[in-house]
């Protein structure tokens, strides 16, 4: 088990001393780094991917417009996983050996993105990870996998602790059991446990539901302060529903799975539902920020059908983090430097996440500052707290 | 009334019909005779447009029907009563009788067709809110015959009434049929039974090998040994 | 509590109702279980929602359109899906509806997955909670709930009552008797799926509002439809009802007092057992088999 984890570092090793040789390095030309992309295009979860990678497309734009890095133009080549770990490894295979990237920047869905951990790492491609949050691609750390998205552990650990700051002593549990629920409620669970708290009701939805009575009534009967919302945006807005319905209203704190408080208002339909909501989004601007003024108008100059989208922000951000190291690499680009750039990367400041972004080659959860958002019934999305976690 | 000449039909590469011809003249009651597997149910089945021919012309009063579709057949004037009593056995008696009268335009009469059938048969007056499923044998034969009649057919054909029925209801089922000729409807009976051909029929074709083997009065066929040994076993 | 539970499985028993008689329905005609049948109502949730989200126009004419667009698609699927292969085994018509559920879910990624997560249709009526006594109601939920009755009842007279329903119960009774009798056996079969998609489409737009609208959602709604459709007997109209409620009531009361881990779970457990013993299902007419 030790012995198999050190294989990835030697590899790494192996390919420094090999990349430093070659001269011909994935991807890079005189004039263009290509850097590929994955998630999913279509279906619910495109959120997380073609919106994330409209975000990275109008970051390239803009650093092209402004001459490049070090005086090569990004290209972004796009490919679809379909949210599902067999699509996501057969678009990864499709990046390093046919498309022949240099670097990847993306992965949406975690169950699909932690599928190709492997792969990427058999290949020693650098990875940049712009929406998946599942603990397994950066726990045990990988030698070329970096993650300025949050992770399941860290949203975990800040849906307890913003609980508490709210003063919040009963605290219950509504999740979803299916693999993406439970990559949340494990480490949901061992944070709790950390903390000596043990739940007051622990109630499971299932991602279909359009009911959930016997939910609320077993989680008022147990009078929580608050909700941890372990759900996909249908179950929880039905939740939320079933919940005004028996003037149930308690504090739901929710995760980045239920990315936007406006789309999720109307889900829920209920006038002031959602009214003791706050989720966790990974960047600390709202799209109507006057801050990302520049960034709206470049997704609408590129994409004149969209409005600038909280995804679009995460894609934004993983793009600065990757821009970034690349510059900081040089003229005389390898992976081997760029993965070496990424690991001592330090209080990088973006535009749009809730912190500055810190890698170390100990620990490659880059971004460890849940921003809190809520949408006041009617009103504005704002930012009510950022949460730092350790 | 109907003169079939020529007929061939095949399934597949198996030639079950080779050339069949013969004619069924108004007012009459003819018998199609034939072991099994000699084709009378695949004649029936191609008259009445469920199977198509490939050569062969099937003449319905003076217009070529063959490969025409079942409901062209059945609104030019010729309705099969099937064999086994294919009744539709979730539906009330009154509702068989109904689709009977499917392809007619002429809705308003339904209601006083629907009263000759039971003129006809009494029985069914008595049932007629049942499913036709739960009926006896021979009262679903009679809903198959009373189902085929509100098409207002002039030839019925009719697949083998007696199979399945006890003695006594064949009785009552070759009266049945008497009575419609009496009504002045034409009939072709496929029978294996020659019993109820020779009693009931005026005149029997025998289908040996895909072809007419034999035609004649029906009156003589229990005592032409000849007929019997050879092509009824 | 019993109340409330209760309450609540009869809502989402509606909602396997209306899934359930487009699946009998077209079984009924044609002998066929339409696997594509939850698709349908997406594809038919959607067309509401261009209509009466994207384009404005009165939730009427959206609930007309997406029962005509889904005529129409039902009159596609029978001439795809289902006549080239109405004589072929079992087996073939299962994968023909299949195949067919993958395309329109696919055609629903490409046209509609690029519009939000969770598509929200707005509710027809104001949806604050209402009190009955100490009944606690959201009117949309009321709305949904009589619709599928209203719908229910509206195609069991419309099985009992009209030539068209006693031709469609004919043909699944006795296909052979009924091309006898000069009923058009193709155009029934292209009618059923006709007449029991725009059955989806007409359940898609009153249900969109509680479901919400995704590309992945006729899976789920199918399994739900299909299992009150077997629980009930899957040629039964009133069984189909009444096995819809079942499995409504018996996941709202499991996971009321059993524990919510057992919401998914219970009713089919029900439902292997029901059919254990009585494999025709509660008021099915004989065991399953093809038409």
């Amino acid at each position: 088990m030790r012995l198999a984890r050190l294989i990835p570092f030697a590899m790494a090793a192996l390919l420094l001393a090999g990349a430093a040789r070659a001269d011909d390095v994935p991807g890079v030309t005189d004039t263009e780094i290509r850097i590929g992309t994955f998630g999913p295009m279509a279906g619910p979860g495109y959120l997380y991917g073609r919106l994330a990678m409209n975000g990275v497309e109008a970051a390239f734009a803009k650093a092209n417009e402004a001459g490049g890095v070090n005086g090569r133009k990004l290209v972004l080549v796009r490919e679809d996983d379909r949210c599902e770990p067999a699509g996501a490894i057969a678009a990864v295979r499709k990046l390093i050996y046919d498309d022949k990237v240099f670097a990847i920047d993306g992965g949406g869905c975690s169950n699909a993105a932690v599928a190709v951990r492997e792969d990427v790492e058999k290949a020693g491609i650098p990875w940049v990870v712009f929406a998946a949050v599942h603990d397994g691609l950066t726990v045990p750390v990988s030698p070329v996998i970096f993650s300025p998205a949050l992770t399941a552990t860290i949203e975990s650990k800040a849906q307890v602790a913003f609980a508490r700051q709210q003063g919040a002593k009963r605290i219950a549990i509504i999740a979803m059991h299916d693999s993406w629920g439970r990559s949340r409620l494990d480490p949901l669970m061992a944070t709790l446990k950390e903390k000596g708290i043990t739940p007051v009701a622990d109630e499971e939805m299932a991602p279909d539901a359009n009911d959930a009575t016997a939910q609320v009534l077993h989680l008022k009967a147990a009078n929580p302060d608050a909700v941890i919302v372990v759900l996909y945006p249908k179950p929880a807005a039905v939740f939320l529903r079933d919940a005004a319905k028996f003037g149930f209203k308690p504090l739901a704190i929710g995760q980045s799975g239920i990315g936007d408080p406006a789309a999720f208002e109307e889900q829920v339909g209920v006038p002031g539902a959602t009214a003791n909501f706050v989720t966790i989004a990974m960047v600390k601007v709202t799209p109507d920020d006057p801050a990302v003024a520049s960034w709206r108008a470049e997704v609408t100059r590129l994409y004149p059908d969209d409005r600038l989208s909280v995804f679009n922000l995460f894609g934004i951000g993983s793009a600065e983090v990757l821009i970034e190291a690349l510059r900081q690499s040089g003229h005389d680009l390898t992976r081997a430097k760029f993965i070496d750039v990424m690991n001592h990367l330090t209080n990088f400041q973006t535009d749009v996440y809730g912190g500055p972004i810190t890698c170390t080659p100990a620990d490659h959860r880059c971004n460890k500052n849940p921003v809190w958002l809520k949408k006041d019934p009617g009103g504005a999305i704002h930012v009510v707290a950022v949460t730092p976690v350790d | 009334m109907l003169d079939v000449q020529g007929l061939e039909v095949s399934y597949g590469a198996t030639r079950v019909l080779e050339g069949v011809s013969f004619s069924v003249l108004e007012g009459r009651i003819v018998a199609l005779l034939g072991g099994n597997g000699s084709g009378k149910s695949t004649v029936l089945n191609t008259l009445s447009g469920l199977l198509r021919p490939q050569k062969g012309v099937i003449l319905l009063s003076g217009r070529n029907v063959a490969g025409r579709p079942t409901h062209e057949i059945v609104r030019g004037g010729m309705a099969q009563v099937p064999q086994g009593r294919e009744v539709f056995a979730s539906m009330t008696v009154a509702e068989n009788l109904d689709l009977g009268a499917t392809t007619r335009h002429d809705k308003a009469e339904v209601g006083r067709d629907r009263e000759d059938v039971f003129a006809l048969f009494p029985r069914l007056r008595e049932r007629f809110r049942r499913r036709a499923g739960s009926l006896s044998g021979g009262e679903q034969q009679m809903v198959a015959i009373g189902r085929a009649l509100m098409s207002h057919p002039r030839i019925l054909l009719m697949d083998e009434p007696s199979v399945g029925l006890s003695p006594a209801v064949v009785g009552d089922m070759i009266e049945a049929i008497r009575m419609l000729h009496a009504r002045g409807l034409t009939v072709l009976l496929v029978e294996q039974n020659v019993g109820v051909a020779a009693a009931v029929a005026h005149e029997a074709k025998v289908l040996q090998g895909g072809r007419i083997a034999y035609s004649g009065p029906a009156a003589g066929l229990l005592d032409n040994e000849e007929v019997l040994r050879s092509y009824l076993g | 509590m019993f109340a409330y539970l209760a309450l609540a499985g009869l809502t989402n028993g509606a909602l396997y109702a209306l899934v359930g008689i487009g699946i009998v329905l077209i079984y009924k005609a044609t002998g066929a279980i339409n696997f594509a049948q939850g698709d349908m109502l997406m594809v038919a949730g959607f067309v509401a929602y261009t209509l009466h989200v994207t384009l404005h126009l009165p939730y009427l004419v959206a609930l007309l359109g997406a029962v005509a667009a889904c005529f129409v698609l039902g009159l596609l699927a029978e001439r795809i899906a289902f006549r080239p292969l109405a004589n072929a085994d079992i087996i073939s018509l299962v994968l023909a509806t299949v195949g067919l559920s993958f395309m329109l879910k696919g055609f629903g990624r490409v046209v509609w997955g690029g519009l939000g997560d969770y598509l929200s249709f707005p509710p027809l009526v104001p949806n604050d909670p209402i009190m009955f006594g100490d009944i606690i109601l959201l009117p949309q939920q009321l709305v949904v709930t009589g619709g599928a009755v209203l719908v229910i009842v509206v195609f069991a007279l419309f099985f009992k009552f009209t030539s068209l329903g006693r031709m469609m119960q004919a043909t699944a009774d006795n296909r052979r008797a009924a091309r006898l009798v000069g009923i058009r056996v193709d155009r029934v079969h292209a009618l059923a799926f006709a007449v029991g998609a725009a059955l989806a489409g007409a359940a898609a737009a009153l249900m969109a509002p509680i479901t919400l609208l995704y590309p992945d959602i006729g899976f789920p709604l199918f399994i739900k439809g299909f299992a009150a459709a077997v629980f009930g007997g899957l040629d039964s109209l009133p069984g189909t009802l009444l096995g819809a409620v079942a499995i409504g009531l018996i996941e709202s009361l499991a996971g009321g007092y059993v524990g919510s881990g057992f919401v998914d779970v219970s009713a089919f457990l029900v439902i292997m057992a029901v059919l254990l013993i009585r494999p025709r299902g509660l008021l099915g007419s004989a065991a399953l088999r093809r038409a």
